[in-house]
């Protein structure tokens, strides 16, 4: 009988894990989430046997990776987007990047992830390991602090 | 200009393009290198690595929930009445298409404010039969909210007698403001300027009746106003925290009621923790900093969450229950309330979460007393309930549910039962209530559910749902709003 081996089992954990594990630190941190994303699944793979045991593994190098962030944030930089050429598509909002910025970094994952990404809201609760009520007050109060900031006043 | 969504959803494709995930299998072989290694020997591999997953990504890995834009098809049982409009006062001029240039963005300088203006007619396709007509045996007034942080708050309220609804503007707005939204009775609405100073506008009952009243005003003591809370269901009733410092403590629960010209703010109790500071500890300083949340205000007193963050970054929070001398009455740590009927029965939600579908769903209903918890009456096994509301009367329940309790596959359903028996009245499939922040509402008699749904392709819909014959009537508002209230 086959037996699948740590590398197979990650494997399939990770390829599952780590899109939305990116999606999810690039939301918090932008450029230094990709990296914090590369960190947290290294991390998961060295520490596999402890990790796949676990009832929310994502989550968890959720966490991770926001710790890398959190380090480098000591360096007291903002939250930097990629910037989007002139003239090119996707069209970005100018004001965007520094409204999300604006914000605190679980209200930036949880609109990115909810209205950008597409993730449910539960999802979302799960990743971050609260209520889906707490994950909807975030979001409500970031939804009005970003219309605020763009002026948007409110959605058409 | 794009709504806020089609922003996110646009910046959200551009920088998973732009940082797309890392590869599985570098991290595995790079993993393989001793310890040793600088840790971030790694990065350049994993960023020659990203071309291929992008290629990943454009064929679509099953993480990409962006959903797509359903057709919004109503119900049999539905009619649609009118379209109202609320007057746009945020002008922005924005091209969607293939352009070489990023489009501009107008902002008007907002209009001089009046007191009250007149529903412009011309932005109405009128709807010509009183709403009471319309909605047979709907007699109650609805009053909704929304509010901008150009004008302040607009406010609609619509009479079942008339045929159109009457929109107020209450002036008022600084360049930081925040909404706190209309009181149980629909007759206030509150919100904050400039951090500390908490103001009160009477909804006019009378064109152009004055009130307005200044709850609290710039205060050399209080750096911030914060977490104001309506009263669930006793008019008038406003409760907030006052903190000395953004961040740090102490912070001061207040309570006034604000139907009576004459009562004084109450200060009802003092917590060490501050009021602004971030729990999860990833703004404004490195450390998170121990806050306290109102979360609601109640007949059994204020609810009241404080946070904090243990040695392993994990959130800690707890709840209390203040009552009106500042008595704190521990709240069981591992639930929090969703919905509380008038005679004391309350639905609670544990907070962790199943996490595969087909679990038990972490709701249950809780007696008058706290003595008995049953399963939530009319939840079928394995469905997850998102919200609740009971009618007036206690007797029936409305709720907003998904059918699979693990929320990849199943409806959502609004669905109202018999808060005793469970028994099904009736059920709205796909009801498009706004997730981020549900707005219904029942009429004062508990036959009818008024609500907002957000269809992803159509602008609002005010829905008023008549449980007696089982019709939603649907009136499309070319605005949001933010607050539905029946009186």
């Amino acid at each position: 009988m086959p037996v699948e081996t740590a590398e197979d089992s990650f494997t399939r954990f990770a390829t599952g894990a780590a899109p939305r594990l990116n999606q999810a630190l690039i939301s918090v941190a932008g450029d230094a989430g990709r990296d914090a994303a590369s960190e947290a699944l290294l991390y998961g793979w060295q520490h596999w046997d402890r990790v796949r045991g676990m009832e929310n593994p994502v989550g968890y190098l959720y966490r991770v990776g926001l710790s890398r962030v959190r380090r480098s944030e000591r360096r007291k930089q903002h939250v930097v987007f990629p910037e989007s050429p002139d003239g090119e598509l996707p069209w970005v909002e100018p004001k965007l990047p520094g409204a999300l910025a604006g914000l605190s970094g679980k209200q930036r994952a949880t609109v990115m992830l909810v209205h950008g990404f597409g993730w449910t809201v539960r999802e979302v609760a799960d990743l971050m390991g609260v209520s889906a009520g707490t994950v909807q007050k975030h979001d409500e109060r970031a939804m009005r602090k970003l219309r605020s900031s763009l002026k948007v006043g409110i959605d058409a | 200009m794009p709504d806020l969504d089609t922003m996110l959803q646009d910046f959200a494709s551009f920088i998973e393009e732009e940082l797309p995930p890392p590869d599985v299998g570098t991290v595995v072989s790079a993993a393989a290198v001793p310890p040793a290694m600088p840790r971030r020997w790694f990065r350049p591999v994993l960023v020659a690595a990203a071309s291929a997953m992008l290629v990943l990504l454009v064929v679509g890995l099953p993480f990409l929930f962006l959903g797509g834009d359903e057709s919004i098809v109503d119900e049999p049982s539905t009619t649609t009445v009118a379209s109202t409009t609320m007057p746009s006062t945020t002008v922005v001029s924005t091209t969607m298409a293939p352009t070489t240039t990023p489009p501009t963005t107008v902002l008007p300088t907002p209009a001089a404010p009046a007191e009250v203006v007149p529903f412009p007619a011309s932005e109405v396709a009128v709807l010509d039969v009183p709403l009471s007509e319309a909605i047979p045996g709907f007699a109650d007034t609805i009053v909704m909210s929304a509010w901008s942080s150009v004008d302040g708050y607009w406010v609609m309220r619509w009479r079942s007698s008339e045929s159109m609804p009457e929109l107020l503007l209450l002036p008022e707005r600084t360049e930081r403001a925040l909404p706190v939204g209309l009181d149980a009775s629909a007759r206030w609405v509150a919100q904050i300027l400039d951090d500390d100073v908490l103001v009160v506008q009477a909804v006019p009952t009378v064109p152009g009746e004055p009130f307005r009243r200044e709850i609290v005003g710039h205060d050399v003591q209080i750096e911030a106003v914060s977490q104001v809370v309506w009263h669930d269901t006793e008019p008038g009733r406003l409760a907030w925290l006052e903190c000395p410092n953004f961040l740090d403590g102490p912070t001061t629960l207040v309570t006034a009621d604000i139907s009576d010209p004459s009562a004084e703010p109450i200060r009802v109790r003092t917590f060490d923790q501050g009021c602004r500071g971030n729990p999860w500890g990833e703004d404004e300083s490195d450390a998170a900093k121990p806050v306290v949340w109102l979360e609601r205000w109640d007949s059994t007193g204020v609810w009241v969450t404080k946070f904090a963050e243990d040695a392993e970054g994990r959130d800690v929070r707890r709840s209390v229950l203040v009552d009106a001398d500042g008595t704190e009455t521990p709240v069981a740590s591992d639930a929090r309330m969703i919905a509380r009927s008038p005679d004391g029965r309350s639905i609670w939600e544990t907070v962790d979460y199943p996490s595969a579908p087909g679990q038990a769903d972490p709701r249950y209903l809780s007696s008058a007393d706290g003595q008995h918890r049953t399963a939530v009456p009319g939840l079928a096994d394995g469905a997850h309930l998102y919200g609740a509301w009971w009618s007036p009367d206690g007797t029936r329940l409305a709720m907003w549910l998904n059918t699979d309790g693990g929320l990849r596959s199943g409806e959502e359903i609004l669905r109202t039962v018999d808060s005793v028996s469970g028994e099904v009245i009736t059920e709205i499939a796909e009801p498009a209530l706004d997730g981020w922040g549900p707005t219904l509402a029942w009429s004062t008699d508990s036959r009818f559910l008024v609500y907002k749904e957000v269809p992803r392709t159509d602008t609002a819909v005010l829905a008023i749902h008549d449980t007696a014959t089982n019709t939603t009537t649907k009136i499309p508002l070319t605005e949001d709003v933010d607050d539905i209230r029946v009186r």
